[in-house]
């Protein structure tokens, strides 16, 4: 049985709205996601997986509740059950909800096809097996302290139809490579994992900006040189975050604070638009498109609910001018909304969440950011990260160099460092001219995943590092 | 072996992928299913947020051609024979591995009894509207408890799942469960001051059990919420932690867990395959994985690859008794005669990996308010960072936390832990006598630590 087409299943998507009901917004997203995953480690392929996952979500607000169903089946009699589905789901627990809600008004809404550019270069599985094997053996033949090395490539195709009662009809096809390198030296006893990674939307060019024999080679570096390494000592310090730590403080620290949902509950963010939380030197964006640099790793022309991708702007020049909408948070804080819906699967009501998330640039350069460093810490590499209400954040750094008098120390072992969000960005004294995404790889959680991306230049701030007391 | 109408037609779908796997080519099968259904009440910011329900169906195949392995899985029953394929394509078109081999089976294990009819019955068309009415009278009982506390998120959900499994070995498993749970994700916020995240949830498998359980995660969350309010600065020093029951995995079991997993060993993460039998931790931390589950919370009988469950000390007296194998760790660790331990994870949408389903953690002699009542300590009852499982290395944020003085608790914010969990193993000076169950698969102490960095930020 050969699977409807992309455009056959946008039409029957468009024939189900013959049962929207008048009042109601009806919302059908199918979304067919199809990954590659293969794992190389020490001379062998570890692991060959292929997933296909597709089905049709059906979101109706009916009676002033939203009610959920979705169908694996993209056909017009499953997805009219769904539909059925969803709004006894929405009509019968209406009554229970508080605050009901009024359809969202009329906005611009996406039609037509929209696709990232190289969606449909294709490489071989021998091209893709060589590729792994080949990285692994780089990293585990790259120091003798090299014990074992892996590499993981994974390919994700998604292509979806969203198509709603008030207008949205549109077909949006992606692609997102990863790739992601280990290596684990070993001496003595010690052993001590490094992991370097990369990911993005587009074809290989996009995912490839650095040369993937280099990363090999830097996880491999990285970790015999961590392994007898000491670790920093705890407490608050001036330091200067790699583009992907700014990735993370932006992400982690203000993002998910900014999201609109979240600002409703109460963040530190709530009310504060208009006002100075950081200093002049930041300005933080949220966009769907990869601006400064191509392949951004979360990378949308259209969000789930249908609206085209915009770029918000979430501070301007030190200011706090906007939060992160869907169609609903968006008419309620009377503005227009913003495209951060989003749906991990067809299985997957859409939240507000984050794409590609950015400082931009600013005048310094980073040699000259560290000669001006009395004292202090050059931070380099993301590990995991999380958000508070309060706005206290954290994340994972790999490797602390300290700064002396202007000048690099030798590697220390990462920490978690931490600190209020808004008081971090009012300590920003130096933004570079450099610029990089470089958290492509992984995803965001929040209940559901979404796959994200964040950014910027060098920047210089003050901080906690949860390090070493004597 | 008599089987439930839905056992047969899941095994015959199952027979269909198996046969055309067999006609491309593969020389072993494993073919498996879940089939769930579930049923969810969302909340958001102290209101209903939405009903939705979901059934989904999930073929995983791996297959065995010569010494040579794919894996292919799809939600499309209608693709069974392009799933196999695809799964021996993959297959054909990887390198060669020695000594590889698939978990065939040949016994029969069906074990369909598991599910509530309560619980089914509310899974049907009619169960919407009484689960977002107990939903919503949920959500008013946990603001009843204070006002300050705000329900950020959170869901009230039921759900069913039944998995089957069919292998060219001749044999075949079926599980059949269901569940009701509740989580809630929120802070307080009083006027100016808003309190740390926090969050609690419970799952049971009866429906009679499950406005207990609810009762007692509304109360939970609201006593982290507010104890998170009027936060202070903390202090430096080096010292002792304090981890409640709830925090243990995040801090210490879960990095301890993946250090006891074969393919760790195997990867050269984790020494620990090298120190069987030797004294890791201190006398009183024993430590078990319970197989099959506990009597209310029973989970299937067997593991993703089908080899039966069983309960497994792993640490006893401090001293390293075993190491986790799935099928796939016992034959590449290349020792003669390992077999699996039974404890192959996963879903049918994922080849296995080897973890722990249920842990039980040894209760010590001394009451949590004993253990709290020290000179100068800190409460970890959250902990928002990152444990290297490879060094130990862990460092982090504390959420929630409070400076206890002489056992009494000052809430502090902005303080963060440094430490080595396998130092941080053997300097245990305290296990609580009372233990939690949690989410129905973890039964834990509280745990005093002591030398563990502390930065005031």
């Amino acid at each position: 049985m050969t699977a409807p087409s992309l455009p056959a299943i946008r039409q029957i998507l468009e024939d189900s709205l013959q049962y929207a009901n008048e009042g109601d917004l009806l919302e059908l997203r199918y979304h067919h996601k199809a990954l590659r995953t293969l794992t190389a480690r020490d001379g062998r392929l570890e692991r060959s997986l292929s997933r296909t996952r597709s089905g049709v979500g059906v979101r109706v607000l009916a009676g002033g509740t939203w009610g959920f169903a979705c169908t694996s089946e993209a056909s017009p009699a499953a997805v009219a059950r769904a539909i059925t589905a969803a709004r006894a789901h929405a009509l019968g627990s209406a009554a229970l909800r508080r605050d009901r809600r009024a359809p969202p008004p009329p906005t611009r809404l996406a039609v037509g096809d929209f696709a990232v550019d190289d969606v449909d270069e294709q490489h071989s599985l021998d091209e893709r097996i060589a590729l792994v094997l080949r990285l692994a053996a780089h990293a585990r033949g790259a120091h003798a302290k090299i014990c074992s090395a892996s590499t993981t490539f994974t390919e994700l195709r998604s292509e979806k139809a969203i198509v709603t009662s008030d207008g949205a009809a549109c077909t949006v096809r992606l692609v997102r490579p990863e790739l992601s390198i280990s290596a684990v030296a070993e001496d003595h006893g010690q052993r001590m994992a490094q992991a370097e990674s990369l990911g993005a939307t587009g074809g290989w060019s996009c995912l490839f900006v650095r040369d993937p024999a280099q990363l090999a080679e830097k996880a491999a570096r990285r970790a015999v040189e961590l392994l007898d390494a000491p670790v920093p000592a705890g407490g608050r310090a001036q330091v200067i975050l790699s583009p992907d730590l700014v990735g993370l403080l932006v992400h982690e620290a203000i993002g998910h604070t900014v999201e609109a949902d979240f600002v409703q509950s109460g963040t530190v963010a709530t009310g504060k638009l208009g006002e100075r939380v950081a200093s002049p030197l930041v300005t933080l964006r949220d966009s769907g498109a990869s601006v400064h640099a191509a392949g951004a790793g979360g990378t949308e022309p259209v969000d789930d609910e249908g609206v085209p991708s915009t770029t918000a702007t979430i501070i301007e020049d030190g200011v706090l001018t906007g939060y992160l909408h869907n169609r609903e948070s968006a008419a309620r804080f009377g503005v227009a909304p913003t495209g951060n819906a989003r749906a991990w699967e067809f299985s997957d009501a859409p939240l507000i969440r984050m794409r590609n998330t950015y400082i931009e640039p600013g005048e310094s350069e980073l040699g000259a950011m560290i000669e001006g460093t009395p004292e202090g810490w050059l931070l380099e590499g993301a590990r995991n990260g999380q958000a508070d209400s309060t706005g206290e954040f954290t994340f994972g750094v790999a490797q602390a160099r300290q700064i002396q008098g202007g000048k690099l120390g030798p590697p220390m072992r990462g920490v978690t460092v931490t600190g209020l969000a808004f008081d971090v960005l009012q300590t920003v004294d130096a933004v570079s001219r450099e610029f990089a995404w470089d958290l492509g790889s992984g995803h965001c959680g929040k209940g559901q995943p979404a796959k994200v991306d964040a950014g910027g230049p060098y920047l210089r701030c003050t901080l906690t590092l949860a390090g070493a007391q004597a | 072996m008599p089987t439930s109408p839905e056992t047969t037609a899941l095994l015959a779908r199952c027979a269909e992928a198996l046969d055309a796997a067999r006609a491309a080519g593969a020389d072993d099968v494993e073919v498996i299913a879940d089939a769930s259904r579930s049923l969810t009440v969302g909340l958001q910011n102290n209101d209903l947020e939405s009903l939705r329900s979901e059934e989904d169906l999930v073929f995983g195949l791996r297959v065995r051609v010569g010494a040579r392995s794919g894996f292919a899985t799809t939600n499309q029953p209608a693709e069974l024979r392009a799933l196999a394929a695809e799964a021996v394509a993959l297959a054909r078109q990887s390198p060669p591995e020695e000594g590889l081999r698939l978990p065939t089976f040949a016994d029969a294990l069906i074990d369909d009894d598991g599910v509530d009819p309560v619980i089914e019955a509310l899974l049907g068309p009619a169960g919407g509207g009484p689960l977002a009415a107990q939903a919503v009278a949920w959500l008013q009982a946990a603001r009843g408890l204070d006002p300050r506390v705000v329900v950020d998120s959170g869901e009230l959900s039921l759900s069913s799942t039944h998995r089957v499994m069919l292998s060219s070995g001749g044999g075949l498993r079926s599980w059949r469960g269901a569940e009701a749970g509740g989580s809630l994700i929120g802070m307080a916020v009083d006027g100016a001051e808003i309190g740390s995240f926090t969050w609690d949830a419970d799952r049971v498998r009866a429906a009679s059990a499950l406005e207990g359980a609810l009762d007692g995660v509304a109360r939970r969350f609201v006593g982290k919420c507010t104890a998170a309010l009027g936060a202070g600065r903390g202090e430096s020093f080096r010292g002792t932690i304090l981890i409640p029951a709830d925090c243990v995995s995040d801090l210490l079991l879960d990095p301890l867990l993946e250090l006891l997993s074969a393919d760790r060993v195997r990867q050269g993460k984790s020494t620990l395959g090298q120190r069987l039998g030797a004294q890791i931790a201190v006398p009183d931390f024993t430590l078990t994985e319970e197989g099959p589950g506990f009597s209310n919370f029973a989970l299937a009988p067997f593991d993703r690859d089908g080899a039966h469950r069983a309960r497994l000390p792993l640490v006893e007296g401090g001293v390293l008794r075993h190491i986790l194998y799935d099928d796939t760790e016992a034959w590449r660790s290349g020792r003669p005669g390992q077999r699996s331990t039974g404890h192959g994870q996963g879903a049918a949408s994922s080849t296995p990996a080897v973890g722990a389903a249920c842990l039980s953690l040894a209760a010590g002699d001394q009451p949590w308010s004993t253990l709290c009542a020290a000179q100068r300590a800190v409460l970890v009852p959250r902990f928002a960072g990152t444990v290297d499982p490879t060094s130990g290395d862990f460092s982090g944020v504390v959420k929630g936390g409070a400076l206890l003085i002489d056992g009494e608790a000052h809430p502090i914010a902005e303080v963060s832990v440094a430490g080595n969990l396998y130092a941080a193993l053997q300097a245990i000076s305290g296990i609580s006598a009372e233990r939690c169950l949690l989410m129905g698969t973890s039964l834990l102490p509280g745990l005093r630590v002591e030398d563990v960095s502390i930065t005031a930020g």
